[in-house]
């Protein structure tokens, strides 16, 4: 069966038999029930969320160039930040990397033919599209300034559409709790015989993690957006003081959803950083069972320390104790994450592919962004630390040096798969280059304006911080040029890349068993279920200029479990 | 579940992959065997109830605070609700999950009759519920109960016997009602059987909502005119009212006080 | 004129005081726990410039050593080692437990209270701060006493505001429908920045002060004090005691120098006609200035409403008397109409 004509048929370049061009016409897209094409219309959507809300973090960089008034007035600074943050929170990074690339990956990955539950699928982006409407209805009215955290009681009182806003953010987070629960399903059923958990992927654990977080924590992010509907409305008296309620329960019910939802936003990311680091040094992954455990200790441990962002809230002192212990607890496990990438490089075969460098870029950045965690879940360094752009600086690192950087390496990585094109390598590496330095130039200045006391949310500052405002603001634009140019990259090779065939880099999960593009049913031949980390398992077949699982370069060598996939 | 997913397999078909036939119809063409299909669908609708129980442990957590920062509130609201009908709404609930049970069971036994049959006692008793919940809301409405924004309370006018809330809401299923009655008589004569039958059991479960609208409003127009006649009573007697001892329920006392003791300031 | 008044930029906020650097990362140590915390904050830094060195130490090294050579395959290593996984979790987690336990002692010398303290109201609301004293003076630039312990009691009209002062090391929310604490003790006499650090609606940003440290207590009681009864006789006395209660209670929303802010600019308003939302012109004379302190929402100029929350009512706040030397302040920045009477 191995023979060459088999993998030619198989694994080759397919320009006519694909996902791709398997329909054609905007209903084909608009109506697909494939994963696949759900992955790319995700992509296409998160990436106008980024670029639109990018835009907003250009105008305000802009205006903070100089301490007084540039050309925004303080209220539409404040609408900029708002919008800024929702959109990329709510629109952008919470379905980024699952929805998008996970929604591409994770089926192929299980060797199975889509998720578990296909129409769900397309729901949940079709919620993603209205509810990112209703943002956008919401910018287009009379704007949002509450700020992303929508804190009572100003939101109750603000003249601006939070009605809107909060309602798009609702249905965003259906459409978040219909993935995790499609992903959950899909990993937990459908994994083919010969898989146990351990021969998983670690993109797939944290797949899964994020998941149960999405499924567990998002709901009661709806029922408080619910209750500030209804306060707004009806003025029920839960959240306003002056209707007899309390507005820091509702901080409790915000952070409750939201810090769980800062690990939605960085397991997966991580869960693609593994795969990078893994597949690019050709070595297997140190530490397995710590990294998947890690996951699902992040996981869990992520429920119990929201209290961190009310330390100086008014909450009572006892409970602010127990939250920063349980902060630092959460800690441990990145740690053995960051530790397990670092050893799988060690006699590896490390090519500074461009996927690579992001996957270098986002240790180093994830690795600032996660220790200045520390200063922060610290309880009297907080109190100084909180609202000032310590904070703002922190999480920029581990949400754009973090996730956003992981996003666009597992976009390089899986490109190949995705159009059966490879990037320009080059105008890769000046990208990623160019992001990875604009972003230090924006961000770490941050840090110092904000231990000497610049709070966040200013639209005028004082003098001192001009300095720090403004080489970040100069880097925020090097940041923007940098993710222009991977964008073009990637884009221009869709359509005069060079053409490339199944598993350019040599990866040994499933997903790079099928032909690129995949076609309509991921695979059409019996898949060769390895260990996903056993590089030695794919053999360089020189026709085709790919890799191949040596199961079907020399079929006797050795005994590998099959599954029957036609 | 596996009969919704099996949709799918309509979309498999139309690329031709012969073997699929063998799985037989009803399984989706991503699924490799029956078996995988039914837990993927078992598990999906367990995850479902775990989002809908976090979704409303917000409210319950919202409602427990409240609740403690403000007790008296709850013990004022309670005084204006009913026993009686918030008993039986208690009751057709745990009774139509059990005939919801038991469809599944005949469904598993192939018994498609007693389906049917178990089906629609369901569905009857959900619409009874409406029933039932629509004469609650509507009392309270009356009497300008609003949440707060809206709230109007009007001293105990006695509500009207026919209330427009609940005619208002009670018309679209009155036009549901007549729509699948009519529909079911049109299928008999044509000779459709099985629309018949069908359509009959939608109306049989409209009219399930007219047997709670109806009995509740019967049963609170009953009460309320036992209140009239007690207050009536307390006049023709010149008592005080706040020493007439408690009748029924706490909440029609609440309201004699109040109603009661103006006449009675003013007479003095 | 009483230099206070002066000395206070009369529609804006307080202008910065210069900064004062302490170490890199901080301004000066200017209250009585910010070098406990300056401390810490150089632990943590230290402890993580470390591990974050050796870890990209290690990362420059291994890429630099193992990259990618043709025909070099990957050497075989073992994929995993219980004791090493242990080793790098058990010791962060130790420095961690330091970190937690240093942080809650200075946690609770930031938040439990000093015997002697000195009470202060802070009453925040946007996009001022009013501070009282406990001889009954008060300013909105804050006045204290080097080496004097205070306790602050704050309180907030309408959303959330928190109380920041960098130099003291010091941040509280201030919420609304209830009182929070925080307590301070000057160590360094001069002049610090007070920031509002919670969003709190437009002009958040310019929700600043300043917070000066004067080296006596009397140098701090004259700084605040105010001869109310001996001015409150003549005309220009009564001018004088509106001023200052006007700069102290409106000035956060109105200005006198034509500027619009929260609320319209005051400067010449008295004795013309205002437009109204939704309802014809009105004269401004006392009767309805007085209705606009006491019950603000009765007549909204337009364009200012709705929202309808922003000018909250003065009532209970201001007395009788009070007001009425704000009517003549407010009359004094009218000559015409005021020489007409
Ligand atoms: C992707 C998102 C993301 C991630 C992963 C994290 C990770 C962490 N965050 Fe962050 N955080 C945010 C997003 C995120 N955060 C956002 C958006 C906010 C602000 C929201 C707002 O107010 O608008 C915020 C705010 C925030 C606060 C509140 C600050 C304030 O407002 O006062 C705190 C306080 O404890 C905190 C702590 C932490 C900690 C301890 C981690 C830990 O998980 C980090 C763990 C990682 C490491 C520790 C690094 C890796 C390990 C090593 C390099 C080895 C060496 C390790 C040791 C020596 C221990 N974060
Ligand atoms: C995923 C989350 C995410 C991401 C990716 C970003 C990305 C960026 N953020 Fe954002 N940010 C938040 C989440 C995020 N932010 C949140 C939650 C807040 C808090 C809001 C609040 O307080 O409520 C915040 C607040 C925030 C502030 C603080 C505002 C304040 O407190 O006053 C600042 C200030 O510098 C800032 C800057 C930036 C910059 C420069 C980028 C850059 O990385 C953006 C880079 C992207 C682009 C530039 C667009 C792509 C490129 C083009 C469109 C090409 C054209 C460009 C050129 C030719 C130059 N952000
Ligand atoms: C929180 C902000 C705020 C504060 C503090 C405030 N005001 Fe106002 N004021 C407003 C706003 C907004 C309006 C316009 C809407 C209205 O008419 O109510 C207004 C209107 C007025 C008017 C009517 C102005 C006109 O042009 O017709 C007067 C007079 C006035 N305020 C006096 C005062 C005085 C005196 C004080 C202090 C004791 C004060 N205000 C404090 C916000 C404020
Ligand atoms: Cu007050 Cu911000
Ligand atoms: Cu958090």
């Amino acid at each position: 069966m191995a023979t060459a004509e088999f993998r030619r048929k198989y694994f080759d370049y397919a320009p006519d038999h694909n996902y791709l061009t398997h329909s054609r016409g905007f209903w084909s897209w608009a109506l697909t029930l494939d994963h696949k094409r759900i992955g790319v219309m995700y992509l296409v959507g998160v990436s106008a969320a980024l670029f639109l809300a990018g835009v907003f973090a250009l105008v305000l960089r802009s205006e903070l160039f100089t301490p007084g008034k540039m050309f925004l007035t303080e209220a539409q600074y404040n609408q900029m930040f708002t919008l800024h943050g929702a959109i990329m929170v709510f629109a952008f990074i919470i379905p980024s990397v699952p929805a998008a690339l996970g929604n591409f990956v994770l089926p192929m990955m299980l060797g199975a033919k889509d998720v578990a539950f296909p129409r769900l699928n397309l729901c949940s982006f079709y919620l993603w599209v209205f509810g990112t409407l209703f943002l956008l209805i919401a910018m287009l009215t009379s704007g949002l300034d509450t700020g992303w955290t929508f804190y009572t009681p100003y939101s109750i009182r603000t003249q601006t559409s939070v009605i809107f806003a909060t309602g798009g953010a609702f249905i965003l987070g259906f459409s978040s709790i219909f993935t995790g629960l499609n992903f959950l399903v899909t990993v937990n059923t459908m994994r083919p015989p010969g898989m146990g958990w351990f021969h998983m992927p670690l993109f797939l654990w944290a797949l899964y993690s994020t998941s149960i977080i999405q499924i567990l924590a998002t709901p009661v992010l709806g029922i408080t957006l619910l209750l500030v509907i209804a306060e707004r409305t009806l003025h029920i008296g839960i959240f306003d003081p002056a209707y007899g309620g309390d507005p820091v329960l509702f901080q409790h019910f915000f952070w409750f959803y939201s810090h769980p939802a800062v690990y939605i936003m960085i397991l997966p990311a991580m869960g693609v950083i593994s795969e990078l680091i893994a597949v690019h040094s050709r070595k297997e992954i140190f530490g397995y069972k710590f990294i998947a455990f890690s996951s699902v200790a992040i996981a869990f441990l992520g429920f119990l320390v929201w209290g961190h962002h009310m330390f100086t809230s008014g909450q009572s002192q006892v409970m602010t104790m127990i939250f920063s212990a349980i902060t630092f607890t959460v800690a441990i496990p990145s740690a053995v994450k960051v530790f397990n990438w670092l050893a799988t490089m060690y006699k590896g075969s490390v090519a500074l592919t461009t996927p690579m460098c992001y996957g270098l870029s986002f240790i180093f950045l994830f690795g600032i962004g996660g220790l200045t965690g520390l200063f922060l879940g610290t309880l009297s360094t907080d109190i100084h630390l909180h609202d000032t752009y310590f904070v703002v600086a922190h999480f920029h690192f581990v949400m754009v040096g973090g996730t956003l950087t992981a996003l666009l390496g597992g976009m390089f990585h899986w490109w190949p798969k995705m159009f059966g094109r490879m990037y320009n390598e080059t105008w890769g590496r000046i990208g990623c280059f160019l992001v990875f330095s604009g972003f230090n130039l924006t961000f770490f200045p941050q840090f110092v304006m904000g231990s000497r006391g610049m709070p966040r949310r200013y639209a005028r500052y004082d003098q001192e911080f001009q300095i720090f405002h403004q080489l970040s603001t100069i880097g925020a634009f090097v940041l923007g040029i940098g993710i222009l140019i991977a964008y073009v990259t990637l884009i221009y090779a869709i359509f005069k890349g060079k053409r490339v065939a199944g598993n350019p880099w040599g990866g040994a999960s499933l997903e790079w068993q099928s032909s690129s593009p995949p076609s309509f049913h991921n695979f059409d031949h019996k898949i060769a279920i390895n260990d996903p980390y056993d590089f030695s398992s794919q053999g360089l077949d020189p026709e085709l200029d790919t890799f191949v699982s040596r199961h079907f370069l020399e079929p006797s060598e050795q005994p590998v479990r099959e599954k029957e996939s036609v | 579940m596996s009969v919704t997913e099996s949709a799918t397999t309509t979309h498999d078909s139309e690329h031709g992959h012969g073997d699929h036939a063998a799985h037989g119809e009803f399984i989706a063409h991503h699924f490799d065997s029956p078996q995988q299909q039914f837990d993927s669908g078992k598990l999906g609708i367990w995850l479902f109830l775990v989002t809908e129980i976090l979704f409303f442990s917000g409210l319950f957590c919202a409602y427990t605070l409240y609740r403690a920062h403000h007790p008296e509130i709850f013990v004022q609201a309670s005084l204006f609700l009913d026993k009686v009908l918030g008993g039986i709404n208690t009751i057709v609930l745990l009774f139509s999950s059990l005939t919801m049970a038991l469809a599944v069971r005949s469904s598993q036994l192939a018994e498609n009759r007693k389906v049917t049959w178990y089906l629609t006692l369901t569905m009857v008793c959900a619409a009874l519920f409406l029933g039932i919940k629509a004469v609650e809301y509507s009392h309270k409405w009356d009497e300008g109960i609003f949440v707060r924004a809206y709230f109007n309370f009007h001293e105990h006018a006695g509500p009207p016997s026919i209330s427009p809330y609940l005619v208002a809401i009670s018309i679209p299923f009155a036009i549901c009602l007549i729509a699948s009655l009519a529909g079911a008589i049109g299928a008999r004569l044509t000779g459709k059987a099985k629309l018949s039958l069908f359509l009959f059991c939608v109306a049989i479960m409209f009219g399930g909502y007219f047997l709670g609208a109806i009995g509740g409003k019967v049963y609170m127009n009953a009460k309320s005119a036992g209140e009239q006649k007690a207050l009536a009573g307390v006049h023709m007697e010149g008592e005080p009212a706040a020493d007439e001892p408690t009748q029924g329920d706490a909440g029609t006392h609440a309201a004699d006080q109040h109603a009661a003791q103006e006449p009675s300031a003013a007479e003095e | 004129m009483n230099p206070l008044l002066l000395l206070l930029a009369q529609d804006d906020i307080p202008k910065a005081p210069p900064y004062q650097p302490g170490s890199y990362f901080f301004p000066v140590q200017a209250s009585s726990f910010a070098a406990e915390i300056d401390w810490l904050y150089y632990f943590i830094y230290w402890v993580c410039v470390v591990f974050f060195a050796l870890i990209i130490g290690v990362m420059v090294y291994f890429v630099i050593k193992y990259r990618r050579r043709d025909g070099v395959d990957p050497e075989p290593s073992h994929s995993h080692n219980t004791t090493l996984e242990i080793a790098w979790s058990v010791i962060p987690s130790l420095l961690l437990i330091l970190m937690f336990k240093w942080g809650a002692e200075g946690y609770f010398n930031q938040r439990i209270p000093y015997d002697d303290a000195e009470q202060i109201r802070v009453k925040a609301q946007q996009f001022s701060w009013l501070f009282e004293y406990e001889d009954g003076d008060f300013s909105n630039v804050l006045h204290l006493t080097r080496g004097k312990a205070y306790e602050f009691r704050m309180e907030s009209k309408d959303v959330l505001h928190s109380f920041f002062v960098p130099a003291f090391r010091q941040k509280m929310d201030i919420v609304p429908g209830r009182y929070t604490t925080l307590w301070i003790k000057p160590t360094v006499a001069g002049e610090f920045r007070v920031y509002c650090a919670e969003y709190c609606g437009d002009n958040h940003s310019n929700m600043k002060t300043n917070c000066v440290v004067h080296e006596t207590e009397a140098e701090r009681k004259q700084a605040t004090a105010w001869d109310w009864v001996g001015k409150g006789m003549s005309e220009q006395g009564r001018v004088e005691n509106g001023q200052r209660l006007f700069v102290v209670r409106c000035s956060g929303c109105h200005s006198v120098s034509g500027k619009r802010m929260t609320g319209p600019n005051l400067d010449g308003k008295y004795g013309t006609q205002e437009q109204l939302e939704g309802a014809g012109p009105v004269l401004i004379d006392d009767n309805y200035i007085v209705e606009s302190i006491k019950e603000p929402q009765k007549k909204i100029v337009a364009s200012y409403g709705p929202p309808n929350q922003k000018m909250q009512s003065f009532l209970g706040e201001l007395n009788d008397e009070q007001i009425d030397w704000i009517i003549s302040y407010l009359k004094s920045l009218s000559p015409a109409a005021s020489a007409a009477q």
